[in-house]
């Protein structure tokens, strides 16, 4: 057999296995151990545990397990429920107003942390009990999840950009204040999208029955309840953003601060402390071990000469400029359908980059909308690292079909983004601009 | 397993308390103590990793399970076999692989990578990988055999209140 | 086919200017082996995380790389010696000529730990950069400032007063932004104009004060493969290393470019330490290097290749600080 079907042949079998509901972490490991031992001998297994070793060592992701236990004891201890209640109320007549909530949380926690498992693992802890209690659409619900907690990855700081950055030598500094707007942006076209189903279908997003709405003082009075979590936003955020912490460090004041509130409220209990803990165990574990077969996975791919067929395919492009960015945007989603975008850049951004940078794009454009399509990796089946994340905190009765379902329209509406900054560049340039760096 | 598991979970109240702490000492002193690095990163590994056979059992590594539901009994006891089977597979290569690693670390002695003036000693964490793993195979075998020989899949467990 | 297929792996970047002097490499074995011999380069991160090179190399997971000595002092404490606080040398040939003299003991040294070691390919063409987001003027001004560095240079930012952490490369910028460290030592002029960190780091101390120029990539190659290489085929890999050594060398252009591009962007100062205080870090770099040589007989021996070349080229007044005799 042809080597160069080798990294096709590992897409095939990854995806029988997956098909075979042999859990994902272990179905990439599988792969990964069956062809690094046939292709290049019984060393070669250590691949896996180097990969397992770099988890280990890993600084950046401890953040994951923070988020995941800050959810849980603030879902416990009811003070999630008490902010959407208030946010209920607060939408008043306004359909769909708690998936924008969950939009611009998401957002928020982006803004905190650069790993995409703690934005979505958090908002399917956090958002998602709340919108099916009220009502909402189960596929409306996991999407705004979805989407939402993916946020981080363009609002900086974003561990992809800087990889980007240093890959193809384009200002970070420019990539994070045009993923900034960008993010913003992208937030809004989920936001209007958000309406605009609420306002043909009132039953996917109700708005606060009538005889439930209240006046204002009384809104203003629900505010007490959600002063607490309040000010722990705040302090996680601004010691974030001013350099005081960590994003690390902010995930585990953002857990203390859980716990704290919780005592506050006289609602924590010793069982709330203990069971978040094993909770937060098994999704951590889970997630732990999924990026463990990810990378293994990405380095037998690229080893196999992924890159080779990166490189062939890159240039063998047809057409003018426009139809060779064109078809290099389908290429990595279609890439980002079986690769985690980290694997993605290192693979084939520097092969393709250079060749649309030659044909005179913008390079800081080009990062960003790039940027913008390796997001969708995240969240198109059949391999997207947030659908499992979020498989891996909902309820047990929402299977992954639903959540494949429910990522379809939120990925369109990324792919619209990316037309609408092609025909608008200014969108997410002019603060690039405005800033003047990278430009 | 269970209570292990349990006893692992554990591990993230000192991960919080031990983040807070150094992060405060460095805010208010502007020292962090010099082993909040490497120790973050133990309690990490070891929470993670140690809890893989507890987040199998649970059935919490994520599956994409679509054909299942459309599988008569046969066919499901069927994939549950093959299912644990990759799961044992993977968890008995890495086994094999990782303990001549640890053991070549054990006899090095090897130190941290990460460089910073605690420099700790880090062998004993590398035992942590075929650890897990062999926690994970007995997990797998437990779960294939008890598919095999047709038991009732799980024993009802007894709840906790709060759960 | 080729008879022979390899994979490279180095701790560099996708994309950047040392990545592309190991795919000269590799295209330099090829067409020496007239296609007989391929090696394909991978950049670090891409196969594995970075500090796992060491035991891939000796697994052979790969078959050969070109990574940074100094990330190994967790396998063995007499890496820390990669570089030498308080090191005048300053230029490639300088640096060359001491890493021709170290060979033997470096080649003892990864044998040890399973890897077989065929002398340096690429050499820093200058000593590394010194960035900070405050003004760092004096040695005194570096009290208390939390410093980002790696192997010696933890020791030593101490031993000045600093605080130190070592970050990853993808991380060094957003704690730049985020005033998390105040300084940074890392690499080159090139290399940072790329991290971006011109945009984020406004002071810079030229020349960094921890080491002079010294071996940043040795090429290291997995012993049963290089056994199994033909006498031909290791004559190719070597007169490709020399290659490879011809474009390290180059690198000095690219460093005087880059520096010149530093000097123009708005806002960005420029220094140097004053002549005492080069000299007092030094001595502090002198000591340090003294104690870690004599926690081992090997070490000894490092000191008395160091000294001994300092020696030579000159360097007398340190030489004899690092108990050189006539
Ligand atoms: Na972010
Ligand atoms: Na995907």
């Amino acid at each position: 057999m042809a080597r160069e079907l080798y990294p096709l042949l590992m897409f095939l079998i990854l995806f029988l296995l997956l098909a075979a509901g042999v859990p994902i972490a272990f179905s990439l490991a599988a792969v990964s151990i069956a062809f690094s031992f046939f292709l290049w001998g019984p060393g070669a297994l250590n691949i896996l545990v180097s990969a397992a070793w770099g988890s280990m060592n890993n600084f950046v992701i401890i953040a994951v397990p923070l988020f995941i236990y800050m959810a849980y004891i603030l879902q416990k201890t009811d003070v999630v429920a008490d902010m959407y209640d208030v946010i209920y109320k607060w939408s008043g007549k306004l359909r769909g107003g708690l998936a924008i909530a969950t939009i611009v949380v998401g957002a928020i926690l982006g803004a905190v942390s650069g790993v995409v498992a703690a934005g979505v693992i958090g908002l399917g802890l956090i958002g998602l009990p709340q919108m099916l209690k009220h009502g909402y659409d189960k596929k409306m619900s996991l999407g705004a999840v979805l989407a939402g907690g993916t946020l981080g990855q363009l609002i900086p700081p974003s561990t992809n950009m800087v990889l980007y950055g240093c890959v193809t030598g384009v200002s970070i500094g420019g990539l994070f204040a045009g993923g900034l707007v960008g993010g913003i942006f992208l937030a809004f076209v989920y936001i209007i999208y958000i309406l605009i189903r609420g306002l043909l279908n009132p039953a996917f997003c109700p708005s606060l029955p009538p005889e439930e709405q209240v006046s204002f003082k009384e809104k203003i009075r629900a505010l007490k309840g959600i002063i607490l979590p309040g000010v722990l936003i705040l302090v996680v955020l601004g010691s974030m953003l001013n350099g005081v912490a960590t994003p690390t460090e902010a995930a585990a004041f953002g857990a203390a601060g859980a716990l704290f509130i919780g005592l506050c409220k006289r609602k924590l209990t010793w069982d709330i402390i203990y069971s978040s803990c094993y909770e937060t165990l098994s999704v951590s574990s889970m997630v732990g071990w999924t990026m463990i077969g990810a990378g293994a996975f990405g380095s037998v791919f690229s080893g196999l000469g992924g890159n080779t067929l990166v490189a062939n395919i890159a240039m063998n492009m047809p057409g003018g400029p426009n139809m060779v960015l064109a078809v290099s945007g389908v290429f990595i989603f279609v890439l980002g359908m079986f690769l985690e975008p980290g694997a993605i850049i290192f693979l084939a951004v520097p092969i393709i980059i250079p060749i649309l940078t030659r044909m005179s794009f913008d390079p800081l454009w080009l990062g960003l909308a790039f940027n913008f399509i390796l997001q969708t990796a995240y969240l198109s089946p059949p391999f997207g690292l947030s659908l499992f994340y979020l498989k891996g905190c909902a309820p047990d009765d929402i299977d992954i079909v639903a959540i494949y379902k429910s990522s379809v329209p939120f990925i369109l509406l990324q792919i619209l983004a990316v037309v609408i900054i092609f025909f608008f560049p200014s969108i997410v340039m002019w603060l690039p601009r405005y800033l003047g760096i990278g430009v | 397993m269970r209570r292990f598991g349990r006893f692992v979970s554990l591990l993230i109240l000192p991960l919080i308390f031990e983040i807070v702490y150094s992060a405060l000492k460095s805010l208010i002193l502007n020292k962090p103590p010099i082993w909040s690095f490497e120790i973050s990163l133990f309690l990490y590994g070891c929470f993670f990793m140690l809890g893989s056979a507890y987040c199998h059992m649970d059935k919490k590594h994520v599956a994409v399970d679509i054909i299942l539901h459309y599988l008569p009994p046969k066919g499901k006891r069927l994939q549950r076999i093959f299912s644990e089977g990759v799961v044992l597979f993977v968890a008995l290569v890495m086994l094999w692989v990782s303990i001549p690693a640890a053991w070549r670390a054990t006899l090095i002695e090897e130190r941290s990578t990460h460089q910073t003036p605690f420099n700790p000693e880090v062998w004993w964490y590398r035992w942590i990988i075929p650890f897990s793993c062999a926690l994970l195979s007995a997990q797998a075998l437990k779960d294939m055999m008890i598919a095999i020989l047709k038991r009732p899949s799980r024993t009802p467990e007894i709840r906790e209140p709060g759960q | 086919a080729a008879k022979v297929n390899w994979r490279l792996v180095t701790h560099a970047m996708p994309g950047t200017e040392q990545q592309h002097i190991a795919e000269v490499f590799c295209e330099t074995v090829k067409t020496l082996s007239k296609g007989e011999f391929v090696i394909e380069p991978f950049a670090g991160g891409v196969l594995f995380p970075v500090f796992e090179s060491f035991d891939a190399i000796a697994n052979g997971v790969v078959d050969a790389g070109l990574v940074y000595s100094a990330y190994w002092t967790g396998k063995d404490p007499l890496f820390t010696l990669t570089t030498q606080p308080g090191n005048p040398l300053g230029t490639f040939a300088e640096a060359a000529y001491f890493a021709d003299k170290l060979e033997p003991w470096f080649a003892k040294l990864y044998a040890k730990h399973r890897i077989t070691y065929l002398g340096h390919a690429v050499i820093s063409p200058i000593r590394e950069q010194f960035m900070s987001v405050v003004p760092i003027n004096t040695l005194e001004d570096l009290k208390g400032k939390k410093v980002r560095t790696a192997g010696f240079g933890a020791r030593f930012y101490e031993a000045l007063g600093a605080t130190t952490i070592s970050l990853a490369a993808p991380e060094i910028y957003t704690a730049f932004q985020t005033k998390n460290i105040d300084a940074a030592e890392w690499t080159f002029w090139d290399e940072n104009l790329r991290m971006g960190f011109h945009e984020v780091a406004k002071y810079v101390i030229d020349p960094a004060i921890h080491t002079g120029a010294h071996e940043n990539w040795p090429l290291l190659v997995n012993p049963g493969r290089w056994d199994s290489l033909s006498q031909e085929n290791k004559d190719i890999l070597l007169a490709a290393r020399d290659v490879m050594r011809y474009h390290a060398a180059m690198l000095y252009v690219l460093e005087v470019k880059a520096r010149q591009r530093w000097r123009e962007v708005p806002g960005i100062t420029i220094k140097s330490w004053s002549p005492e205080d080069e000299v007092k870090a030094s001595d502090v770099g002198n000591a340090l290097v003294i104690e870690e040589c004599n926690k081992s007989a090997e070490g000894k021996e490092f000191l008395d290749i160091y000294r001994s070349t300092l020696w030579e080229l000159g360097y007398k007044d340190q030489a004899k600080k690092l108990g050189y005799t006539e």
